[in-house]
């Protein structure tokens, strides 16, 4: 036996003499389940603070003690004008509502209606229970032909989503609807999509305003402006929320929109946002009410194609007859994304295999009509665009033909911007046609929503697999397509970018 | 196979699964590091246990994701090095008494114990490579995947603390 194989096989048996011990995982998990990570900060605040309670107990520097902190009170008066930093800002506002298992919402919104139109509050409650996919939310509108306020719930109780509608016949009376679907798992509710949340998180461009008081507790005013809209319907919206410095509670929030040089218009205000709250008992029952008339039943719910085309969003921009769709997109863990895309050029018969021939794994994209070279955040406050490489193809039979689905990879040639503070995607494309009449605008900036996270190998397998799956004939995903290689990828591609 | 950077940047994204991902692959590493201090399975149990919680709410404060391991060790050897000096202050002659009867065969013989402490004295580097090949149970490809090294610098880097061990355990065994 050489020495190296000596020594190999002492290390062998060292190890098998400290065998594995299965429950370890088991109780360190349960350990850390009670407190999310984000808690270890607070707590190491409050360490802090007894410390320096202690050091100032201690009799032989309570003197030194008291000098400091007139010295520090006289400074803060002088130089702070009254004021002393909040404890709290709108970062860990954002933080406190994202782990929230429970939110409680009221408040109201405003209806537009009539012409010249006209502005109503209408009153809302929404309840979420975010750890187990329910929700339940109270409306209320008016209805198109008289005065008459109707009041209504969307009810989700993790299965089915139970919604009430209404319709009325020529010359009858209103009637109501039930409707009940299935959640697509998805599309689980998911603070993030929370339109509120999503608001909030324009966090590089709120400041402090003001200060208020609502039942005794005194509140930071922070606002913040941004747009929000696509092509050219673009609002600027106005956000003003209330925040406690001592616990970042929100204790209310106000919107205002305005298009162009229009005078701003409130069009909601949050009364109520409580995290954590106990729910209310059977708030989430999805049992019809009585004499509504069931338009889809619970046994015959379906997930709705509609559903799924919001997370894997099914968009057709572009104009006619070239035309291209974007879905899905994915932020992967590294902060790139991947997307599907297809474009269609409706002059042109020919298959579009010739145009998927040759192509390379990390290379050019293929030069389909219409090209999505590049995506953007929105806002872009670093000026970053995500670069369109060439990760693989799926192709389906479809009711329209043969359809050829790319899937790019999209690299941030900037460091991008933290996933909360981005509100939308922006697709940059051009075209790769020769008709002159079709040239015109060749590079254009549309709206993508939200892409779904995945953030592990499971959510990989399920979303990305699954949605190449879905676009490929006999749902089959290309052999080179898995998660550790993309991310490799990504990683070399980033790399190439940054050079 | 992800790398611990990887798992890292997942757990501080919430992904608390990704947490048993990197217990599951340093436990043994992180026990025989407190059986260094400890000298047997019990205490370093308890001690391992106590180093990951520590790393889990600590993570945010680990600037270089890629130096998990070495990390995490270091933690293990503090929270060892504080529970034996807890012991030091309890009464000698009950912990004798409870290790015997708790546990018989909870300490490494002589010879293991002497190869387990020149493993811990390695440098960071060689004895983090070590603990994944031998402790973990990973092939050299796998080890190289989870610390983010080519495999060809593993190779290199086992290679040297096999010859460091050699020298070393040679010097005290001869001394012995």
């Amino acid at each position: 036996m050489t020495a190296e194989e000596e020594i190999n096989k002492r290390l062998e048996e060292l190890a098998k003499a400290i065998p594995p011990d299965e429950t370890l995982v088991k109780n360190v998990m349960s350990s850390i389940a009670a407190k999310p990570i984000g808690e270890s900060s607070r707590i190491s605040k409050s360490k802090n603070k007894l410390i320096i309670r202690r050091f100032i107990m201690n009799r032989f520097t309570q003197f030194a003690a008291a000098a400091v902190i007139i010295l520090i009170a006289v400074f803060g008066l002088t130089f702070l004008n009254k004021s002393s930093a909040p404890a709290y800002g709108m970062t860990d506002a954002l933080e406190f509502i994202s782990q929230a298992k429970t939110l409680h919402i009221r408040g109201w919104r405003v209806q537009r209606y009539g012409t010249p139109p006209k502005e109503l509050k209408l009153p809302f409650e929404d309840w979420y229970d975010l750890e187990n996919g329910r929700y339940r939310r109270n409306y209320s509108m008016k209805l198109s032909d008289n005065n008459e306020i109707d009041h209504s719930s969307d009810i989700c109780d993790g299965e089915y989503i139970m919604s009430e509608g209404r319709y009325k016949p020529t010359g009858g009376q209103w009637h109501k609807t039930i409707n009940f679907e299935k959640v697509d798992p998805a599309k689980r509710i998911n603070i993030k999509w929370l339109d509120w949340y999503r608001k909030l998180r324009q966090i590089e461009g709120f400041h402090k305003i003001g200060q208020d008081v609502i039942g005794g507790e005194s509140f930071d005013i922070w606002e913040g402006e941004f747009n929000s809209g696509i092509g050219d319907n673009i609002d600027r919206v106005r956000l003003q929320t209330w925040l406690s410095p001592v616990t970042a509670q929100v204790g209310r929030s106000k919107t205002w929109r305005k298009k162009d040089n229009e005078d701003w218009v409130q069009v909601s205000e949050y009364t109520t946002i409580e995290r954590n709250v106990p729910l209310p008992e059977g708030i989430f029952k999805t049992d019809p009410p009585a004499g509504h008339e069931i338009k889809t039943a619970k046994e015959d719910a379906t997930v709705p194609i509609k559903q799924e085309r919001d997370i894997y969003e099914h968009t057709q921009f572009g104009y006619a007859p070239l035309n291209y769709w974007v879905e899905p997109v994915f932020h992967l863990r590294d902060g790139s994304l991947l997307a599907c895309w297809q474009s269609v050029d409706a002059k042109e018969s020919r298959d579009q295999s010739e145009l998927f021939k040759g192509l390379r794994v990390g290379g050019d994209l293929p030069k389909l009509p219409t090209e999505i070279f590049a995506l953007s955040p929105e806002p872009n406050v670093r000026d970053m665009k995500f670069i369109g490489y060439h990760l693989a193809f799926t192709q389906k039979e479809t009711e329209k033909g043969k359809r050829w689905y790319e899937w790019s990879l999209y690299i941030p040639d900037k460091e991008p911007p933290p996933v909360n503070a981005v509100l939308d995607y922006r697709i940059h494309y051009k075209l790769n046609v020769n008709r002159t009449e079709d040239i015109e605008n060749s590079v254009k900036q549309i709206a993508i929503p939200d892409p779904q996270e995945i953030r592990i190998e499971e959510d990989f397998t399920t979303f990305v697999l699954g949605a190449m799956a879905k676009r490929s004939d006999g749902g089959l995903v290309p052999g080179h397509v898995n998660y550790e290689d993309i991310l490799r990828l990504a990683k070399r591609l980033r790399k190439s970018l940054a050079q | 196979m992800q790398t611990d950077a990887e798992l890292v940047n997942a757990v501080l994204d919430g992904e608390k699964q990704a947490f048993a991902v990197l217990v599951k692959r340093y436990e043994r590493p992180v026990r025989a590091v407190a059986m260094d201090v400890l000298g047997d399975y019990h205490s370093a149990a308890d001690v391992s246990q106590e180093a990951f919680v520590k790393a889990y709410y600590q993570m945010a404060r680990l600037r270089k994701p890629e130096a998990f391991g070495p990390w995490l060790m270091k933690i293990t050897r503090r929270c060892a090095l504080d529970s034996a000096r807890r012991k030091a202050k309890e009464p000698r002659l009950e912990i004798k008494a409870a290790a015997v009867i708790e546990n018989p065969d909870g300490q490494l013989d002589e010879d293991k114990q002497r190869l387990l402490a020149v493993v811990i004295k390695l440098p960071k580097v060689e004895k983090q490579v070590v603990m994944l090949r031998y402790f973990g149970d990973n092939s050299v490809k796998d080890v190289a995947k989870i610390v983010g090294r080519s495999v060809g610098t593993v190779t290199k880097q086992l290679s040297r603390a096999h010859k460091r061990l050699r020298n070393v355990l040679s010097e005290t065994e001869a001394e012995l």
